[in-house]
């Protein structure tokens, strides 16, 4: 038996590691090579660097494609499809039916190894909701979100489609590729946490630990990597990125809200969101919210427990009126 | 009948909007002009349509597109009696391109930097590359449509990188004797 010697780290294996395409002992080899030296992540941070550059260098001159279509769809009203290929011919014709009908009869008597898999739906009605993968992942779903996914989950592919927002903690597997699809964009990840907000128009993909890949839905070549702090949103067909800036983009998971020298308007706004209650303040009182500054941070508190807060720090008193509704005066 | 033909052509319309692009910059990469870049590609297409539209619904169009695209090239390359591209692109560099830049590289630099590396790849190396980045063909796809095994498509890729890498690092003695070694190696290559 020959004992392989160490395998080394390639440019090209540290490519296929950010496309997900290691085999196992490739990925467990450079989980190695990564541990052993800052500079060996520092080369592999570069080489990702050169592959996100490389697709623009590469398709860096503008063609115009309406005017060329333009020019090639009035050149094919001329142009003859051959026969041999234009419609289906008879004996296709006839082969195509057969082919049909075989496969009703499969279907009929064999409709339980259907290939369409069967597929399961778990939804997030008034209340946030954790839930447990068939692979061990975990997925909190916020209110009013829906999840679904082939109920052979681990067997099939690591496949959920997304309507909402969800917390993901994807249990690592690199054999099998974790996706999220949402209406516009189609998520990869080998494990990792990240958050996904699909709601209405506004797509967005906030990474908090580890790395994924986003592309746009019928799209791979628009794909770019996230890392953990880094945020992207979906505007129009592009992906911007930025670094985290709304702290509290978890809160509804974590039940952290952190308010660091933020205006007082701003906090109010979001609790008002993250407990659903309407909150209002006097007159007086708003014309300054924009320059008050707060320094607040609440874990897991009730709404109590944040208004006797609030009152106890700003001196701000806030009053409950029926129906979930605040008012600040001071 | 016609709703067949309909769907063709939409299909069609679909195709050549999503790849019209990324196949103009493929051929560009050989012919170094874009209106016969654009020629050969608005050809290509024209007799995808007129030969092979069976392949519109399949998977596999992205292969024929991209090899279709680089025979054309060539035979174009041939009718021109062009020189060769790595000799030409070697002897027009600015002189910009060898001074060291300074720390703060910023990316419309480094893209700039990469273009550049990517213009003087070797001819093999540089078409590997293409097709994986542009074409986003798989390994076995770029193999199939170069005639070389998928070990010297893995090498190409990595050389390609490597060299990019040596660009960005903007050592200037390095990429001399990169490029100097790279001319004799692909020489070397029968």
């Amino acid at each position: 038996m020959i004992v392989m010697s160490e395998k080394e780290i390639t440019e090209e294996i540290m490519l296929r590691h950010l496309r997900g395409e290691t085999t196992p002992d490739e990925e467990a080899a450079l989980q190695v090579w990564l541990l052993q030296d800052k500079a060996h992540q520092h080369k592999l941070n570069q080489i990702e660097k050169i592959w996100a550059l490389s697709l623009e260098a590469a398709n860096s001159q503008k063609f115009d494609v309406f005017t060329a279509w333009e020019k090639v769809s009035s050149k094919m009203a001329t142009a003859k499809i051959s026969p041999s290929t234009s419609g289906i011919s008879s004996v296709w014709r006839i082969a195509a039916i057969f082919v049909v009908i075989a496969m009703v009869s499969a279907t009929v008597y064999f409709s339980i190894r259907s290939t369409t898999p069967e597929m399961t739906t778990l939804s997030a009605g008034a209340s946030n909701r954790e839930v447990q993968l068939p692979d061990g992942s975990t997925v909190w779903l916020r209110a009013g979100s829906q999840m679904n996914y082939p109920t052979n989950f681990a067997k099939v592919r690591r496949e959920v489609w997304l309507t909402g927002e969800a917390y993901f903690d994807v249990k690592h597997d690199a054999q099998s590729p974790f996706r999220v699809k949402t209406n516009k964009i189609a998520i990869q990840v080998l494990g990792t946490a990240f958050l996904v907000r699909a709601i209405t128009d506004s797509e967005q993909v906030f990474v908090v630990r580890g790395m994924v890949r986003i592309s746009a839905q019928n799209d791979s070549l628009s794909a770019i990597t996230l890392h953990s702090g880094e945020h992207a949103s979906m505007i129009g067909k592009e992906f911007v990125r930025d670094s985290v800036a709304d702290k509290n983009y978890l809160s509804w998971q974590n039940g952290v809200l952190v308010f660091d020298n933020v205006s007082l308007r701003s906090m109010i706004t979001e609790l008002a969101r993250y407990f659903r209650v309407d909150i209002s303040m006097s007159d007086s009182l708003a014309v300054k919210s924009d320059s008050i500054k707060v320094n607040l941070k609440f874990d897991n508190n009730t709404l109590d427990q944040v208004i006797e807060e609030i009152h106890l720090t700003t001196g701000l008193a806030i009053d409950r009126k029926p129906g979930q509704v605040l008012v600040i005066h001071q | 009948m016609e709703a067949e033909f309909e769907k063709k052509h939409e299909q069609f319309k679909r195709v050549f909007h999503e790849y019209y692009p990324l196949l103009c910059n493929y051929a560009f990469s050989f012919v170094k002009e874009k209106d016969s870049a654009e020629d050969i590609v608005q050809e290509t297409f024209l007799r995808i349509w007129e030969k092979r539209s069976d392949l519109l619904d399949n998977d596999t169009i992205r292969y024929y597109l991209f090899t279709a695209v680089r025979n054309n090239c060539l035979t174009h390359h041939q009718l021109t009696k062009r020189a060769d591209h790595l000799r030409n692109s070697l002897r027009n560099i600015p002189a910009e391109n060898f001074v060291p830049g300074d720390a703060h590289q910023d990316l419309a630099d480094q893209r700039a930097i990469i273009e550049d590396a990517l213009a003087q790849l070797p001819p093999k190396c540089k078409d590997v590359f293409l097709l994986s980045r542009l074409g986003n063909l798989t390994y076995k796809e770029i193999a199939r449509s170069l005639n070389i095994s998928v070990k010297t498509v893995e090498n190409q890729m990595g050389k390609a990188l490597k060299m990019m890498r040596a660009f960005l690092k903007d050592d200037k003695l390095f990429h001399i004797l990169m490029i100097i070694g790279f001319i004799f190696f692909s020489q070397a290559i029968p």
